[in-house]
């Protein structure tokens, strides 16, 4: 993936952050206000991102995993590296369970899993595999098409029949208390899991546009979320948006434009493989990056296939079922609330690190 | 590419197709209909199937192009289910139009009846959800159809979407029934509908021979997701005004120029506002409803010389139309009140408005219903009378 | 995939040269004799089977009378340019005065300099030479007492003449085509690009044909990284025949197992020289008016020379059209299966019944249909471009009537998919450089859809849209102002921008 253009990179970086999530409601213990929660968690997204990029300015030639190597030492290092790698691989694992999962309620009921998960990751494996350039050119090839098919399907629903904005109302009709309990969560997913462009912004051949290039994709993700929010609840209502398991999808198959622009369940498709792909495949390119650089592995091919291997056997031999996915980080965050957090917070010491180490030798 | 052919290749020796199912061998669902089975806790459900060759004309003409399957079962999936056991397609439910359901039935709550037909994803948001009020829903679905859609089932759609033309019904999707029973301070209002006789045509007093015909009239208000009671055509009028569905409409007022004789307006747009307003601890409500329309229709004989004696006309005419609209919408609140089923939604604009005093008032809020104040103000514009100036006398 | 290239130019090497034992040149490597029947005796050894091979002995009179024979293959040379400027000088000269001749030294130098009025004339030493320069059609005169021959350029055959090509038809823009032979077209483009740094440069490649290669490029616009990488490539392939420039396309892409072409071909002047204006090199191949240009984008594809030279509204439009027909054909048959057999709930309520009673009748599962009428409709094709033309328009007719009525009648195929393969037929007629990727990622896709529905579209779509991302095109990437998206360059890629706009070329 070397040589991501400033395009490359803000396609990249949109299609991860919306990835799958405009398919879900965020934030739902917030109810109507869900769209405040992400809101303000796209601020503290700005600060992380900030954060982030800053790291990036200091070690412009090296991934997340060769900075922590060169700042902590080997012993401390590897550790770290190895929990971004679990991290990094249990996303990945995630999207593509999700994926899978989610494709077979919607409309294939009884294909088995192993294939179409295993379909799924062989085109992830192929793309890796067949060419540096594959991953970022395809993005930029892809993201209209995924942008057209979520774009249309918001502004249809938006004037059919069912639309009603007042469904937003009262506006922080609980006070402010629900919506600080759903922050965090919101704050980790999907936006604080832009630590894994930590791996990929080496890649990037125009540095300096790093940083701007990455809060341009990164807002304008944040505002098609809060769009999308606001159209799922809209046309929802908060009541039948929190018990349904993919609320785009009753978003879509609600829309009826005079007996003919009816029934676009392939928008639903198109939009969760498109977004799932890509954060799929950037989650497990950072994975392979970690575990190759902790392994010394200097074939990176090779590494490709195994991950892709343990995805599979991860993701059907421990998570098995949705609900049962659901569970197990249900949870793991309530037996330890911030475990989530903790890749996301890590890159701040590090800059502290650097920062203070950077005021010793001057002084 | 060498690999994707291997991909490709390794993909049909490995895979049948599971989920594959050929169009022709489906039978596509138009309408449902769920009565009450013969025993207590049993579930009768009703499916009509089109069939595609008799509904394209090319069949026989004799054929019905629709096909009633019923099956009973103690849960609406299994009654699904064993219908295949005595018809040769499988039934395909994303094409429904219609779901009817017997009011016996809705007067137990519809939530667990739809259950399995929202969370297969099979039912779309935009289905109508009406009762068959006074009659069995398939009774309903087996009435001949006296339109011009051959198929039942769109002829059924056909007239509940009539409701833009005429305010005296009301409808209901699937997605509204959900949005208001799992929302807050609003319940539904569905369509009824009932099976009435009628002569044939041409009207013959005392012809033996009588036809059935669907008639969509009022409304089936609902407390939570159970049926509490019918309104009738005068209340279900209020009920579109205070919701703001009256999109267009005729409105009979007794003529100004001849005793005796009416005059209609035809509603061309209205909105409508309800503004909580909390007084010392006291909540009343105003509705503000503001009708735009024209004058159609003016039996009465006499004319009007002068530019100004039209305006007063029109004037008067409206202040007649204000006049009707107010007690239509009072009487819709009455029903309300007398149901205890807020389906006008005063809950949901107090918490819209004083999400607090909502959250203090909404447990007892059915049994407060009584005893809320509701101030309506109507404002009515008529903008003219078509193409004449004003009305014609014989001379 | 560039490793694996190589290697596969040394496979072909390796198994031409164990296949076919080498004919003995080397033998006739040597040099011409003085004696002049010996090197009759040595010409018609080799070429004397032919009864085409034209041997005229005769007498000159030059310093002392002299024996000459001259020879040529009849039918590749203009006899009357022989007669009148080879033979007659020859036969009339009479350079007997000594006295005259005297800054002379040879008889060689005086047929060179004063008896010979032609223009192009060579002096060769070797046998092999000779029997090459018969072989192309040259005169070869070997005089009495000398060691070497002359050769002397007398083509002048019969050739097709420059005609409007049937491959690429346009309606506005020049009407001319290559022909088959590369001196024609080489001029044809010079005609069109008046410009010194337009280079041509001469190659020969096969064995046992000799075709004549010519590498054009214009100077200072081309790569020349390009141009050392075309050239290298052409210098790698060892074959013994080429007839086509389809040889040389093969052997040297980039990518020779993908589906894509990343080699370009084109029949028009126009279109090679606008492409070279571009900074691509073309290479010209004797015996085909077929052209071929490096880089070759994907792009390329869908852009006709004729949008450059129509109203920029319009041709925007059509460009767009071309985009949305690639799109259709290659996805509708697809979607109509996974439609059907799969996602019934997708089609809107007023057609589904429609289609349904359609499909009732039939007795096959879609998938079938679709690949029946595929089949079918490839046939019809195919047997069009094969016919005799007066019987072609024929075979369209009666496979249009006949296997689309009477099979609907019949009830072998369902009324809507033949409207749906129709309409996919036209749609791809559209981009003829595409056919073949066209039929075959139609297949493919058909066949996905018919595993796993609209996902298995998906899988298959992107599949492709990978594989074409990782193409390359002579150093180019092959979706080049796609992706990567260069922005520049967006201005004549789906809409044409107004040439004012436009003065920079890609």
């Amino acid at each position: 993936m070397n040589q991501i253009t400033k395009n490359q990179l803000f396609c990249l970086i949109l299609l991860y952050e919306i990835g799958s999530t405009t398919l879900f409601l965020l934030g739902d213990s917030a109810k109507q206000d869900s769209w405040i929660v992400i809101f303000l968690a796209m601020w503290i997204g700005f600060i992380l991102l900030w954060v982030y990029t800053e790291i990036t300015k200091h070690f412009p030639e090296d991934h997340l995993a060769e900075v922590i190597n060169i700042l902590f030492g080997k012993w401390i290092a590897k550790p770290l590296i190895f929990l971004y790698a679990g991290y990094l691989f249990y996303d990945a694992c995630l999207n593509f369970f999700e994926f899978g999962e989610i494709m077979r309620i919607t409309s294939l009921m009884k294909t088995p899993p192993f294939i179409i998960g295993g379909v799924f990751i062989v085109t992830v494996i192929y793309m890796l595999l067949i060419g540096q350039q594959v991953v970022p050119r395809t993005a930029e090839m892809l993201l209209p098409a995924f942008l057209f098919f979520l774009l249309t399907s918001l502004v249809l629903s938006v004037i059919s029949q069912h639309f009603d904005i007042t469904q937003l109302q009262p506006i922080l009709g609980n006070g402010m208390a629900p919506i600080l309990k759903a922050l965090p969560k919101v704050t980790i997913f999907p936006f604080g899991e832009i630590v894994v462009f930590l791996f990929l912004w080496k890649f990037v051949d125009e540095k300096k546009s790093i940083r701007f290039t990455s809060f341009l994709a990164f807002s304008l993700a944040g505002i098609i979320i809060i769009l999308s929010q606001i159209t799922i609840i809209s046309v929802l209502g908060t009541g039948l948006a929190a018990n349904s398991m993919v609320p785009l999808l009753e978003v879509i198959l609600s829309i009826n434009l005079g007996d003919i622009i009816m029934n676009l369940d392939v928008f639903l498709i198109a939009i969760l493989f498109i977004g799932g792909l890509f954060k799929m495949i950037i989650n497990f390119y950072g994975a392979v990056l970690a575990l190759s650089y902790l392994s010394n592995v200097k074939k990176q091919k090779f590494m490709i296939i195994l991950v892709g291997i343990c995805v599979i056997g991860y993701s059907f031999f421990h998570l098995k079922t949705l609900p049962h996915q659901r569970e197990i980080t249900e949870d793991a965050t309530a037996l330890w609330p911030w475990v989530m957090g903790i890749y996301q917070i890590i890159p701040i010491y590090i800059l502290v690190i650097i920062v203070l180490n950077k005021k010793t030798t001057n002084t | 590419m060498k690999r994707v052919g291997c991909i490709l290749c390794s993909l049909f020796l490995l895979t049948g197709c599971w989920d594959k199912q050929e169009i022709k061998k489906i039978g596509f669902v138009l309408a449902i209909g769920i009565d009450k089975g013969p025993k207590s806790g049993e579930i009768l459900v009703t499916a009509q199937v089109v069939d595609p060759e008799v509904a394209q004309g090319e069949g026989s003409i004799e054929k019905s192009s629709v096909k009633l399957v019923r099956n009973k079962g103690k849960t609406v999936f299994q009654a699904i289910r064993k219908m295949l056991q005595e018809f040769d397609r499988k039934n395909h439910y994303a094409h429904n139009k219609v779901i009817v359901i017997s009011e016996d039935l809705a007067k137990e709550g519809l939530l667990p009846i739809l259950d399995s037909l929202k969370r297969g994803g099979e039912v779309r948001g935009y289905v109508w959800l009406c009762i068959a009020k006074g009659a069995k829903a398939r009774e309903v679905l087996g009435v001949k159809p006296e339109g011009i859609e051959t198929v039942q089932a769109n002829y059924l759609k056909g007239i509940i979407e009539n409701q833009k033309f005429n305010h005296s019904s009301a409808n209901l999707t699937i997605l509204d029934f959900y949005k208001k029973v799992l929302g807050t301070g609003i319940y539904p209002v569905a369509s009824s509908l009932q099976i009435i006789q009628k002569n044939n045509y041409p009207v013959e007093e005392n012809s033996e021979t009588k036809t059935e015909y669907i008639k969509l009239s009022g409304g089936a208000a609902f407390r939570k997701d159970q049926l509490v009671g019918y309104l009738n055509e005068t209340e279900t009028h209020g009920y579109n005004w205070i919701v703001g569905k009256v999109k267009s409409g005729i409105i009979v007022l007794p003529s100004l120029i001849e005793k005796g004789k009416s005059a209609s307006i035809e509603i061309i747009k209205s909105s409508v506002k309800i503004k909580p307003v909390l007084k010392e601890n006291k909540i009343y409500f105003t509705i503000d409803i503001h009708e735009k329309a024209v004058i159609v229709e003016e039996q009465g004989r006499g004319q009007l010389k002068t530019s100004k004696e039209r305006f007063q006309y029109f004037k008067k005419m409206e202040k007649e139309n204000e006049k009707l609209v107010r007690k239509e919408v009072i009487q819709a609140v009455n029903k309300a009140k007398k149901l205890r089923s807020d389906f006008l939604g005063f809950g949901s604009a107090l918490n819209k408005k004083y999400p607090t005093k909502w959250n203090e008032t909404k447990k007892e809020w059915d049994a407060q219903l009584s005893d809320i104040q509701v101030i309506v103000k109507v404002d009515v514009t008529i903008r003219g009378a078509r193409e004449m100036k004003g009305s014609f006398k014989a001379q | 995939m560039f490793k694996k290239f190589r290697f596969y130019l040394k496979n072909e090497k390796k198994s031409i040269a164990s296949t076919q034992p080498k004919q003995e040149i080397d033998c006739i490597a040597n040099a011409i004799h003085t004696n002049l029947g010996s090197n009759m005796k040595i010409v018609k050894e080799w070429l004397g089977a032919n009864d085409d091979l034209v041997f005229r002995e005769f007498q000159g009179f030059i310093l002392k009378p002299i024996r000459i024979f001259i020879c040529y293959m009849s039918g590749l040379v203009d006899d009357k340019h022989i007669s009148h400027n080879i033979l007659k000088p020859l036969m009339e000269a009479d350079f007997t005065n000594e006295h005259m001749l005297k800054p002379f030294e040879n008889v060689l130098h005086i047929v060179k300099n004063n008896i010979l009025n032609v223009s192009s004339l060579n002096e060769i030493q070797s046998m092999q030479d000779v029997l090459y320069g018969v072989l192309s059609g040259q005169t070869v005169i070997f005089i009495d007492g000398c060691d070497t021959a002359l050769s002397i350029e007398t083509q002048g055959f019969e050739a097709r003449s420059v005609m409007e090509p049937d491959t690429e038809v346009t309606v506005r823009g020049p009407r001319e085509g290559f022909t088959e032979n590369i001196e024609v077209n080489t001029a044809l483009i010079r005609r069109k690009i008046i410009n010194p740094n337009l280079t041509f440069e001469k190659l020969t490649l096969g064995k046992e044909t000799h075709t004549k290669i010519r590498i054009g490029y214009i100077k200072g616009v081309a790569n020349p990284k390009v141009i050392q990488e075309v050239k290298e490539r052409l210098k790698r392939i060892e074959l013994d025949s080429i007839l086509e420039s389809g040889y040389i396309e093969q052997l040297i892409e980039d990518h020779p197992y993908s589906l894509f072409a990343t080699i370009g071909n084109s029949e028009k002047p126009d279109l090679v020289a606008a492409k070279m204006l571009e900074g691509r090199v073309a290479i010209l191949c004797n015996g085909t008016p077929f052209v071929l240009t490096v880089p070759h984008l994907f792009i390329e594809n869908i852009q006709v020379s004729e949008d450059h030279y129509s109203r920029p509204y319009l041709s925007s439009l059509m460009r767009l059209l071309r985009v949305v027909s690639l799109f259709l054909t290659i996805n509708i048959p697809a979607i109509y299966v996974a439609l059907t057999s799969y996602h019934q709930a997708m089609i809107p309520s007023i057609l589904v019944t429609k289609i349904a009673s359609a499909e009732e009748k039939v007795p096959f599962p879609v998938i079938l249909e679709v690949i029946m009428i595929g089949v079918a409709f490839e046939l019809l094709r195919e047997a069009g471009i094969r016919m005799p033309r007066a019987v072609g328009s024929a075979t369209t007719i009666v496979g249009t009537l006949i296997i689309g009525q009477a099979a609907v009648e019949a009830g072998f195929l369902s009324a809507p998919i033949v409207i749906i393969m129709a309409f996919t037929g036209i749609s791809g007629m559209v981009i003829p450089p595409l056919n073949d990727i066209i039929v075959f990622s139609r297949l493919v896709l058909v066949l996905l859809a018919g595993i796993l529905g609209f996902y298995g579209i998906l899988i298959g779509s992107i599949l492709f849209i990978a594989h074409m991302t990782s193409l390359q095109s002579f150093g180019s990437p092959y979706l080049a102002p796609l992706a990567p998206t260069i922005w520049g360059d967006w201005k004549d890629v789906i809409i044409r921008a107004p040439l004012q706009l436009t003065k920079k070329k890609p």
